[in-house]
């Protein structure tokens, strides 16, 4: 099928105009014989992107936004052989060179010529737009019966996933889990570690709100708490060893948070930090105690390899009843509404806007 | 018999009438003490700044002959030369079960002879369990035998290194006393090929090259700080994995900026109470940096032993190439000072 129209739209962010959508940009061509165009769906809007409209997070200049992207395969370099137009598909955003010692490693989302360098929608041109140009294996197929919307869960999975991995849970039934926060990345994380039959899961929240949103989805193992009562738990059996958690994975990136959190280690235990927390912060570690009690500390960026088994698991989530995008206090929004999908998630009224796009 | 002993009020003393152990269950072993080493920690505990119960003998690097046995145990026979494993769990504990026992509440550091568990080794005999013995072979000197406690220590420091790769991965080793140099001594053995040491004094860096390793790159802090300021900008320069083995809080604030993207800092070395370090929350997260803290060793001993055979068999265990010096239970008194002084770098006693 041709299409008559020639350019598209874009959202974008530059220090001087801030947040804006730009029209008539010429529609990507096929560059090279892998690469595939894709016409977007659905992209989610998550508390990086925001903090990039308001300027909090760096970025190249007039880039086009959008990380959490779903769409559908359009046109097809010569040579691409593992997707036909017409897939649904999600976009891997992470690259690595595949030659360095990090890619070695399996590290790629750490490779000095990938990584958060060649990362689309914050370092390259991404996905809030009609159209995309990316390669062949970037590209994820997803079924049928899941929603755009629902596959732009897709991504952030990915991340909790490596999250998740460097926690080194030594046992889903007796370690006992804490997930600071519960933003759309606390609410995504224990959403799926309940799924997974995590046993003991308990999850700290500040607002009342957000505790009740949690309580109402009704997690038969989850403990919902907030910060204070959890602070005041910790002050009364501080004196116990066996007080405390095995592994503890933020998601608010709130500095005082974390370092609260530190003390609720049990002997043994792993704290990870998924949230990304304000430049010149910091985590005071006791040293003594670090090692006495044998404690591992660990930050956790972006995604290695993590896109296939995220999109099983998306799949399994939402055949399973357990990805209704409202009780989890997401909307989705026109791409001209753009500007209230932003706000209501500055005012915290959603946890996450998706924009659809097409 | 004779040990060796601490209290808050005498300090380090020499206890000349202490009773011989006795067999108690069929599952207890007598074993008379051949050599019992003497670390940072047991120098920390004389001096009163490692806490252990009134009157413990110390001593947790250990070596014995088998000197009686209870009637159910079957893995050692008298005569026989063995290496004692100070570490103990309840084996049904949340640590125990995830494989942790040196975290276990009823274990770990309670239980480890010769810190929390006041029999230790610096004795002419101790009362052990059969579990917690090891042959070892003739050819192995019961002075090199005190280096296997110490080992599985650093081994469980380098498992939770992790690393990635041993032809290339960049390792530095924080400390070139007796915990780095041993250390240092085991990854170059295991063909470790990047290899790093930092240490501050000249004469320990003179005794590592002499050393002469081939694989390591020997350096002060001052030079590595220096470096490092001159690569400051460059993210391929630095570190995978870091192993403290100083204790010292400053040089381990300071190295943890030689740590690369997704590189690992292990805390091996026992810091005061009160020190701290201070970790930037963005970066930690967006180059992926992991810090643990190493204590004690769980289930290594019986790899230990292995190793510390095989580094004696390649003559990488020439005990004073590593400022290791032997004396008399008697004399414990010139081990403990000549340690302090730093003469040496660990002290064994001999009991016989």
């Amino acid at each position: 099928m041709t299409s008559q129209i020639s350019t598209m739209q874009a959202l974008k962010y530059s220090k001087a105009r801030g947040l804006y959508m730009e029209e008539n940009i010429q529609i990507p061509k096929l560059t090279t014989s892998h690469k595939v165009i894709v016409k977007m769906a659905a992209v989610g809007i998550c508390g990086t992107v925001l903090s990039i409209s308001k300027g909090d997070f760096p970025v190249p200049d007039n880039i086009t936004l959008g990380h959490e992207l779903c769409g559908v395969v359009h046109k097809l370099g010569d040579d691409v052989t593992t997707v036909t137009v017409g897939q649904r598909v999600v976009i891997d955003t992470t690259k690595g060179c595949n030659s360095c010692y990090f890619c070695s490693a399996r590290i790629p989302n750490m490779c000095p010529k990938g990584g958060i360098g060649t990362y689309l929608g914050l370092s390259l041109d991404g996905g809030l737009a009609n159209y995309i140009i990316v390669d062949e294996v970037d590209l994820h197929p997803i079924p049928d019966d899941l929603t755009s919307s629902q596959a732009v869960l897709i991504e952030p999975m990915a991340c909790l996933l490596n999250a998740w991995k460097l926690s080194k849970v030594a046992d889903t039934a007796t370690s006992k889990v804490l997930i600071l926060g519960g933003g759309i990345a606390g609410l995504h994380l224990v959403n799926y570690l309940d799924f997974i039959e995590v046993k003991n899961l308990t999850i700290s929240q500040r607002s009342h709100d957000r505790r009740k949103r949690l309580e109402k989805i009704g997690y038969k193992n989850v403990r919902v708490i907030s910060n204070e009562a959890l602070h005041q738990e910790y002050l009364e059996n501080c004196e116990d060893d066996l007080w405390g958690f095995d592994n503890i994975i933020d998601c608010t990136g709130n500095p005082e948070a974390i370092n609260s959190a530190y003390n609720y280690l049990r002997p043994g235990g792993r704290l990870v930090i998924y949230g990304c927390c304000p430049p010149d912060t910091k985590l005071e570690v006791p040293l003594q105690d670090l090692t006495f009690k044998e404690k591992h500390i660990s930050g956790s960026f972006m995604q290695p390899y993590n896109y296939d088994p995220a999109v099983e698991i998306i799949t399994a989530l939402a055949r399973s009843g357990r990805l209704e995008i409202s009780t989890y206090g997401m909307q989705e929004y026109k791409f001209n509404e753009f500007k209230k999908g932003f706000e209501d998630l500055s005012n915290r009224k959603i946890t996450k806007a998706i924009l659809l796009i097409n | 018999m004779k040990a060796i002993k601490y209290n808050k009020t005498r300090g380090l003393y020499i206890e000349h009438n202490v009773s011989i152990p006795k067999i108690i269950n069929p599952n207890n072993v007598i074993v008379k003490m051949l050599a019992a080493g003497i670390c940072g920690t047991d120098l920390s505990i004389s001096k009163g700044n490692f806490p252990v119960p009134d009157d413990s003998t110390l001593g947790h690097e250990l070596c014995g002959v088998v000197h009686k046995i209870g009637n159910k145990v079957k893995n050692v026979t008298v005569g026989q030369r063995v290496a004692i494993d100070p570490t103990k769990g309840c084996n049904s504990c949340y640590f125990c079960d995830t494989k942790i026992p040196n975290m276990c509440p009823k274990g770990g550091i309670i239980k480890y002879r010769g810190l929390g568990l006041p029999d230790g080794g610096m004795a002419q005999y101790i009362l052990t369990d059969d579990v917690d013995l090891h042959p070892i072979p003739d050819d192995l000197t019961s002075s090199q035998a005190v280096l296997i406690e110490p080992l599985s220590c650093l081994l469980n420091a380098w498992k939770i290194s992790n690393v990635a790769s041993k032809d290339h991965s960049k390792v530095l080793i924080l400390g070139g006393g007796i915990g780095g140099l041993h250390l240092l001594n085991y990854l170059d053995f295991i063909e470790v090929k990047n290899l790093t040491i930092c240490q501050r004094s000249e004469d320990r860096r003179k005794r590592i090259e002499k050393l002469g390793y081939k694989n390591v790159t020997v350096v002060s802090d001052v030079s590595l700080q220096e470096e490092y300021l001159k690569h400051s900008e460059d993210e391929l320069w630095g570190f995978d994995n870091i192993i403290d083995c100083t204790g010292n809080p400053d040089a381990i604030q300071t190295a943890y900026n030689y740590l690369r993207p997704g590189g690992r800092f292990v805390i091996y070395g026992c810091c005061p109470a009160n020190t701290f370090i201070k970790v930037p929350l963005q970066a930690l997260t967006f180059k992926e940096k992991h810090i643990s803290g190493s204590f004690l060793q769980p289930h290594t001993y019986g790899v230990a032993v292995e190793n510390i055979v095989k580094l004696a068999r390649s003559g990488r265990l020439e005990l004073s190439n590593y400022g290791v010096q032997e004396y008399s239970i008697d004399d414990y008194k010139s081990g403990f000072a000549d340690l302090n002084s730093r003469k040496i770098t660990k002290g064994i006693l001999l009991m016989d």
